[in-house]
């Protein structure tokens, strides 16, 4: 078993008369890609700024990388990269001086700033406009220097609040290779989005959210595993497969679809060859990422 | 983060713009006495504008006295109420926080930047206008507000002095800007508060029947640097002035360290 990077104990916050998050427990281990996912509302981003030390809980805790008090989040926070409902600069600066800031601020020595700011902004491809004001960037240059911010220096731990906002498909696509290759060096990262392919593709672990409640989490694969899936045998004769499976199964063209969950699939398989049935295809329709999360969290958000 | 914080004020296009515009006040001023008809000796006007045409050092001191009830309140309004709203706003102070820089250092960095700022506003004054003095009037001995004759240099050093005791008499004002910043994402609001602050002061200030709550209004004594020129300095009221700029600077200054370090960052 992995170490645990981020704990959560029963978080909840309240804004008001409104709950934001409602007793939320999730643990995410080392090395995992965690997948934050949920409609815009749902207390994604309350969430991650109370494990930041950003919002103070009104119930429960949290760890992050073992440090378990707000007031000394500062001991940890050089190990974790953070990008945070969206960039966060000054307008009037440049994407370099606006990086040295930061970097200034957390209390790296001037000339090894350089380089970490240069690897950053390559990373994302702003390296051509690093001395241009950062108000008169675009959305997408903005939300890239965002996460350019967030990969500045060595961290074990990038918690990455819907990096993927406002960009085009060719950065989603750079910011899911980023991740790629964040998580292959063993880093740990956590993202929050509500666009469940996305995080269908770059996600180990996830967890839903769904009005400041945490409804479901786990890796993925079992995750799939515990649901219902849906299984495709073609094969002769059809009424005899129909009859070993039951009234699970229906009729799709002259396939037999059966909505059945993995481990019954090997013992099924078993008995229809073992009754003479030929079998010619025996596939797992795997479910999607938003078909899983449809089934847990219910029908009627902006899951999109 | 101190010297961050520094850039971060004196990097602003519209701050610079601010000190530009106000550096152009005592040499305008100048100008137009210099220039006018009947010079500036009519009685009128702020503290020393009577004097200026006698001796270069006055014409930063009417400057100063001319600009202290209102532009250097507002001046000092802008930056200290852009202190933490604006970065809130901009969302620069939540990336500053997970950069594990606590919030008290974040919090007196911008503190003690919006203070310099406002120094270096008065004493901007005070040179440029002891400048354009030279160009534009006499620089030999001055005759003090007392009689007195003091050497040119001595004169010159007693106008920077006066800005400093003009500068640190709107610290309360800078004070009242960053504390209500703590409070909020909208610069103009917080620097709306600290110039309403101000002025209210300055209003209550008039009133005759409210003689009894004068020695706690922030902008009572500020006008005590005009008894910098007399012989010898007459420092009562100075020192008045500088306690009471303390008093105000204290409570604000523990409003603004308390809810910051209290408070939730959601923007």
């Amino acid at each position: 078993m992995s170490a645990a990077i981020i704990e959560a104990d029963g978080l909840t916050k309240r804004f008001g008369g409104q709950t934001a998050v409602d007793e939320v427990t999730f643990s995410v281990n080392e090395g995992a890609v965690f997948g934050f996912l949920g409609p815009n509302g749902a207390g994604k981003t309350t969430t991650i700024r109370i494990v930041l030390g950003l919002i103070f809980a009104d119930a429960g805790g949290f760890s992050l990388l073992g440090e378990q008090k707000s007031s000394r989040l500062h001991r940890v926070l050089p190990r974790v990269g953070a990008f945070i409902e969206g960039p966060g600069y000054v307008p009037y600066l440049s994407a370099r001086q606006n990086l040295d800031r930061f970097l200034a601020a957390e209390g790296i020595r001037r000339s090894g700033r350089p380089k970490l700011i240069a690897d950053a902004l390559e990373a994302v491809g702003l390296e051509m406009v690093v001395d241009k004001p950062v108000g008169r960037y675009s959305l997408g240059m903005r939300q890239r220097l965002g996460i350019a911010q967030a990969l500045l220096g060595e961290r074990d731990l990038y918690i990455l609040d819907e990096p993927t906002n406002g960009l085009d498909p060719s950065g989603m696509r750079e910011v899911r290779r980023l991740i790629g290759e964040l998580a292959a060096q063993g880093k740990t990262v956590f993202i929050s989005t509500h666009l469940l392919a996305e995080a269908e593709q770059i996600c180990s672990h996830v967890a839903f959210m769904s009005q400041g409640r945490l409804v479901k989490s786990g890796a993925l694969d079992e995750l799939r595993n515990d649901y219902p899936q849906q299984l495709k045998i073609l094969g002769t004769p059809v009424a005899r497969i129909m009859e070993f499976i039951g009234s699970q199964a229906r009729l799709d063209g002259s396939a037999v679809i059966a909505d059945l969950t993995p481990k019954e699939g090997p013992r099924l398989l078993h008995a229809m060859i073992a009754d003479g049935i030929e079998i010619a295809e025996f596939t797992w329709l795997t479910p999607s990422l938003e078909e899983i999360f449809i089934a847990e969290v219910g029908e009627g958000f902006d899951v999109r | 983060m101190f010297v961050e914080e520094l850039k971060r004020v004196f990097r602003r296009p519209r701050n610079l713009i601010i000190l530009g515009l106000i550096a152009l006040v005592p040499i305008l001023l100048g100008v137009v006495v210099r220039f006018a008809s009947h010079g500036g000796s009519h009685g009128g006007g702020p503290a020393f504008f009577a004097e200026i045409t006698q001796n270069a050092v006055f014409l930063p001191l009417a400057a100063l006295a001319s600009m202290e009830t209102l532009i250097l309140p507002l001046a000092a309004s802008i930056i200290a109420g852009d202190s933490v709203a604006g970065d809130a706003a901009n969302g620069s102070l939540r990336y500053l926080l997970v950069r594990r820089v606590p919030r008290a250092r974040i919090i007196h960095a911008k503190i003690v930047a919006a203070l310099v700022y406002t120094l270096a506003l008065s004493l901007m004054i005070a040179v440029i206008g002891l400048v354009a003095g030279a160009i534009l009037f006499p620089h030999h001995q001055v005759v003090t507000l007392s009689g007195v004759s003091i050497s040119f240099l001595h004169g010159v050093g007693e106008a920077l002095l006066a800005a400093v005791v003009v500068g640190a008499s709107i610290f309360s004002v800078t004070m009242v800007g960053i504390a209500v910043s703590t409070f909020t994402s909208s610069s103009l609001a917080a620097t709306s508060i600290a110039v309403t602050v101000a002025i209210a002061s300055e209003v209550l200030d008039a009133i005759p029947q409210l003689e009894k709550i004068r020695p706690i209004l922030l902008s009572n004594y500020w006008s005590s640097f005009i008894n910098i020129f007399r012989s010898p300095i007459l420092a009562g009221p100075i020192y008045k002035d500088l306690l009471e700029q303390l008093g105000w600077m204290a409570v604000f200054y523990l409003l603004a360290v308390f809810n910051f370090s209290q408070r939730d960052i959601t923007s």
